[in-house]
């Protein structure tokens, strides 16, 4: 990757998408490894670390198309996306895209080989404002559209959920969740903007004054994987109706959270040191762990009381028995009654 | 942050790549079909003695420099003639013309090394031109066993009002060409009978990649040449894939690896069709990262100058016996 002369020199644009793996079972680490072979011959990693992780090599995808803008104004950009996939583990999958745009040196397209060269790049081709292309890709005005790395990611995430050994049962009925991405490296003082599209779009746009391209992006798929897991048990409270529901049905449909998802709840354990102020920012911004903790709780108490419940039935249960017990042995002692006469 | 600091690195979640050794150029001498060997000896010499002037200016110009020799032996297409006896032979006619011959491979081994074939290899690192417009929405054409360098208009039909199918002709127009077009399309493979049969341009394509030292499965080189002294088996499946010929049989004490950071090749005119291919498909190939750095932090060690798209590390001489 080239080098930034000027701290507004370099513009990393992303997506990443979550989802559940179509599968029953949580998938092995060795199963994970030949399902996200997606290279042939290049080596797929996994770590065990601070959680079963499996990352797949990267795959390129040639682009020559214009470059959204919040102005509309017009700018193109040629060069390739880089795109992957990650499990987690074994079960939460996440497919993503990314590009980094430089400025390109000359007003025309060169040689695809000088493209390839530079894999994960894009170069503009004439006048282009990074801060516009940040603000048009991430930010939330309708303005140009342009580059699709969501429609890479998606075909990732497809290619990966094609697999024919995944049985196509998964345990939990999930949305897949788009974070549509921008990192610009300027001013560090301007804020982070987060954006909440719609019930499956959100939109971050960072400025960083130092970071790297790959770092930005773990701090990105660290997020999108526990805000994922926080709308996804928000979603199973919401649709079990805990408040109204008979006991019984409203804990079969969140007893999937409890043995599923929640021991996957480990926000920014793979994080860089110096990225953790900006995740807790963002993590205060969107209530993550305020909101899971209360998700937590509320699934657990419904649980316990429940527990209480069959306790309390039981008791009584067994004091009824009792009673009847003591009824039938009074009524025995008692001169002219049944077992008087079985004698 | 305050405290101590404490790293940890599990090594499978970091991909290592293996070091090839490199030459400062691989260069072939010549190449040949099976069928042309039917000739015999003679055909042989006229061949080399074809390739000597040209060879010997090269050496000339990297004097000082590692320079491997090599020859890729035609046996996928079809077998005529055995290691046992074509290699003897082939050796023999270098000598006479004054070339020495340092490897000789098997075409056959850019298809397959054993559980490890070079040419899917390469094809999963095939990363089509763009036209202009693909902004990644437009799934990369499934590999049909052809890559092109343009858009075609050709395939445009419609039902005419006398209900008769009627084509339009658009021209091809060549991606990210400047003014006008030169359009290309090479077939990389067929499948006659369900079996994958390689183009002879895509193993082509596979032979300038393992000469540059570029391809790698799982991290690990893929070639791995093997020092010969044993006579030559009579079967091409029973000799390794690139075999090393050192004068005398022994390893020289400066070595010439295989891999190099440049190849050349000398050609007859006739195959100037199939390197055209080769072209294209190596301009439209991505090289690992690891890989591609490890090369030219190598080459940063030994002052070479390395251009970084590896279509601009092959060259060629065409040229035909006078």
């Amino acid at each position: 990757m080239s080098s930034p002369t000027r701290p507004d020199d370099v513009l990393v644009l992303g997506e990443v998408k979550t989802g559940l793996l179509r599968h029953a079972h949580s998938v092995p680490e060795q199963q994970g490894v030949r399902l996200l072979d997606l290279v042939h011959g290049e080596t797929v990693r996994y770590s065990d670390y601070p959680r079963p992780v499996v990352i797949s090599a990267e795959r390129l995808t040639g682009l020559d198309c214009p470059l959204p803008t919040a102005s509309g104004r017009r700018s193109r950009a040629v060069g390739t996306a880089a795109s992957g996939a990650i499990l987690n583990g074994g079960r939460m999958l996440q497919a993503y895209a990314r590009a980094t745009l430089v400025r390109g040196a000359h007003g025309h397209r060169q040689e695809w080989s000088h493209y390839l060269a530079r894999p994960g790049v894009v170069e503009s081709v004439g006048k282009v404002d990074f801060a516009d292309v940040a603000a048009g890709f991430a930010g939330s005005v309708a303005g140009r559209q342009g580059v699709d790395l969501g429609a890479v990611a998606a075909r990732t995430m497809a290619t990966v959920q094609a697999a024919s050994v995944l049985d196509g049962r998964p345990p939990i009925r999930a949305a897949v969740v788009s974070w549509r991405w921008a990192l610009v490296r300027a001013d560090p003082d301007r804020p982070v903007r987060l954006t909440f599209l719609d019930d499956r779009t959100r939109l971050l746009l960072l400025s960083l004054g130092d970071c790297d391209a790959a770092d930005a992006m773990n701090l990105v798929l660290d997020f999108a994987l526990h805000d994922w897991l926080l709308s996804t048990v928000e979603d199973i409270v919401a649709r079990a109706d805990l408040e109204s529901e008979a006991g019984e049905r409203a804990l079969r449909r969140v007893r999937p959270v409890l043995v599923h998802l929640l021991h996957h709840w480990m926000p920014a354990a793979r994080l860089r040191g110096d990225l953790l102020p900006l995740f807790s920012a963002l993590d205060r911004a969107r209530g993550l762990s305020r909101r899971w903790d209360n998700a937590v709780r509320r699934i657990r108490d419904q649980f316990r009381l429940a527990e209480i419940q069959s306790v309390a039935s039981a008791i009584s249960e067994s004091r009824a028995l009792r009673s009847a017990v003591d009824d039938l042995r009074a009524r025995s002692s008692s001169p002219g009654g049944p077992a008087e006469t079985a004698r | 942050m305050s405290g101590p600091e404490v790293e940890v690195e599990t090594a499978t979640a970091v991909p290592r790549v293996e070091r090839v050794p490199r030459s400062h150029l691989s260069l072939e001498l010549g190449h040949l079909y099976m069928e042309d060997l039917l000739g015999g000896p003679k055909a042989l010499d006229r061949h080399f003695a074809a390739v000597k002037p040209w060879a010997d200016f090269l050496l000339k110009r990297h004097e000082g420099l590692r320079v491997s020799t090599c020859f890729l032996v035609d046996e996928y297409f079809s077998q005529v003639k055995g290691p046992a006896e074509l290699i003897p032979e082939l050796l023999d006619a270098a000598a006479k013309a004054g070339l020495t011959i340092d490897y000789v491979a098997r075409e056959s081994a850019c298809a397959a090394i054993g559980a490890v074939s070079p040419a899917e290899l390469l094809l999963d690192r095939i990363v089509p031109v763009p036209a202009q417009g693909s902004d990644g929405s437009r799934p990369s054409p499934q590999y049909s066993g052809w890559l092109t360098n343009s858009e075609h208009g050709i395939a445009e039909t419609w039902i005419s009002e006398a209900m008769a199918p009627a084509h339009t002709w658009s021209p091809p127009s060549e991606n990210g060409a400047r003014a006008h077009s030169i359009s290309m399309d090479v077939q990389l493979w067929d499948e006659p009978k369900g079996v994958r049969r390689w183009s002879c341009a895509h193993l082509a394509a596979v032979w300038q990649m393992l000469r540059l030292g570029l391809l790698r499965y799982e991290g690990r080189a893929v070639v791995e040449p093997v020092v010969w002294t044993d006579p030559f088996p009579d079967t091409w499946a029973a000799l390794p894939a690139v075999v090393h010929l050192p004068p005398g049989g022994e390893r020289p004490r400066r070595p010439r690896p295989f891999a190099a950071y440049r190849t050349m090749t000398i050609l007859e005119t006739r195959f100037a069709k199939v390197e055209q291919a080769v072209r294209l498909i190596l301009e439209q190939t991505s090289v690992d990262g690891l890989v591609a750095a490890q090369a030219v932090e190598q080459a940063r060690a030994e002052r070479v100058e390395l251009p970084p798209e590896p279509v601009r590390r092959i060259s060629h001489v065409f040229t035909d016996p006078s």
